[in-house]
């Protein structure tokens, strides 16, 4: 599956005032689940699981109900 | 994640941010080479590649960049007078201008077709941080080109490197075979040299009146540091490819976090220029040192040296040099000529 972890990244600094640190807390949320987000944001593929907590993450710092990452 | 615990998550990222800020400061009264932005940025990577649990650092210099960049930019402004500028000679409004497209131009062919760098975000970055201030810059242009952490790394290394080649070389080699006037001198070293503190360690070594002309040259550089920061996303956007581009939507924060942090330098400058409040610029001083310094630090702190050391990186800091030799050579040409 076509990785969006980057494109999830870049909704959730470009929807905080405060990007770095919504993009520190995604890091630690997901560093919390044992989930390095660094060695995955570029890799040309991704599990389908992952990309979900990855999502999942982000909804959190958001408060958000859903995202659009189209 | 519950905003107590964020903060206690921050608490060690700020602590030693500001740490390393103050001892920067301190540092900084013993000798003029000893600049303080200098240290605290230093000491940052140096922490930061010395320590292995990193997630300490996240959070707290997450924030420091968040709030310390909006409030250091202003703070930087208050110490902006640009009654002082009125006293320049003309032609060193012009040559400012000029030598930041020459960085550009050099920097970006050297890395392009000289060393076969296609990474477009390093070249600009280069460019950018050269032509106006240093780390300050890089630190500032990040979000502009979603620079990742190693990017930022490599490009604050090259500034180091280039800056301690290019203060020696000013005083050492260029002064002592062109014999410049105090005023050229200083016209000099706050035209070309990449960071103030590495201006002030330069012209320094003629006289402290040097010093002074040199630092108000160097900070009509520094107040186009967001019109750059613009060019540099245009730049970044028209020639890289789909996968380097920007997002529209992280473009658009880009933006506007342009905007917001320009009106916020710019907004400083002027109040503390047309104002009553410029009597307090000079007390504002050193909150500005030890803030923007943390500031520094917080990016430093972000760096990790190991993962940096590859060929690219060198090349990227020749073209750095090349790009200050080529702009050291044309200007000293046109102060010769013009002042």
């Amino acid at each position: 599956m076509a990785n969006n972890v980057k494109k999830i990244i870049d909704y959730v600094k470009a929807r905080s005032f405060l990007k770095n640190l919504s993009e520190a807390r995604l890091k630690m949320t997901l560093m919390n689940q044992g989930i390095n987000l660094d060695s995955i944001k570029d890799s040309p593929s991704i599990d389908p699981e992952l990309e979900k907590k990855v999502i999942d993450a982000a909804k959190e710092i958001l408060k958000v109900d859903r995202i659009d990452i189209s | 994640m519950k905003n107590k615990n964020i903060i206690l998550l921050a608490v060690p990222g700020i602590i030693i941010a500001f740490s390393l800020s103050y001892l920067g400061n301190i540092l900084s009264k013993y000798h003029p080479l000893l600049d303080g932005f200098f240290i605290a940025f230093i000491g940052g990577i140096i922490v930061s590649t010395l320590i292995r649990k990193k997630t300490l650092l996240w959070t707290g210099t997450a924030l420091c960049k968040d709030i310390l960049i909006p409030v250091g930019l202003f703070l930087y402004g208050t110490q902006i007078n640009w009654l002082k500028w009125a006293k320049l000679d003309a032609p060193i409004f012009f040559i400012s201008i000029i030598n930041i497209f020459l960085y550009f131009i050099v920097i970006f062919l050297c890395n392009r077709y000289l060393f076969g760098i296609n990474n477009n975000k390093l070249s600009f970055l280069n460019s950018g941080a050269n032509s106006i201030c240093g780390v300050s810059a890089t630190a500032v242009y990040i979000p502009f080109v979603d620079a990742d952490e190693e990017e930022t790394t490599a490009t604050l290394l090259t500034i180091v490197i280039t800056g301690l080649i290019s203060v020696f070389s000013t005083w050492y080699i260029i002064q002592n075979i062109a014999i410049l006037s105090s005023n050229q001198y200083a016209a000099l070293c706050g035209l070309t040299l990449n960071q103030t503190g590495a201006v002030k360690a330069a012209a320094s070594f003629m006289s402290k009146e040097t010093v002074g002309l040199a630092t108000t040259i160097k900070f009509f550089r520094t107040s186009l540091i967001i019109p750059v920061a613009f060019l540099i996303m245009f730049l970044n956007q028209k020639n890289t490819g789909s996968s380097g581009k920007m997002s529209s939507q992280l473009r658009r924060s880009a933006i506007n976090y342009g905007v917001f942090i320009g009106i916020l330098f710019f907004g400083g400058s002027l109040l503390f220029t047309f104002t009553p409040l410029s009597s307090y610029a000079k007390p504002i001083s050193p909150l500005f040192k030890i803030l923007f310094g943390s500031t520094l630090a917080s990016v430093g702190l972000l760096c990790d040296l190991r993962k940096i050391l590859k060929k690219e990186i060198i090349f990227n800091t020749i073209s750095s040099v090349i790009g200050w030799i080529v702009v050291a050579v044309i200007t000293l040409l046109c102060i010769k000529i013009y002042l």
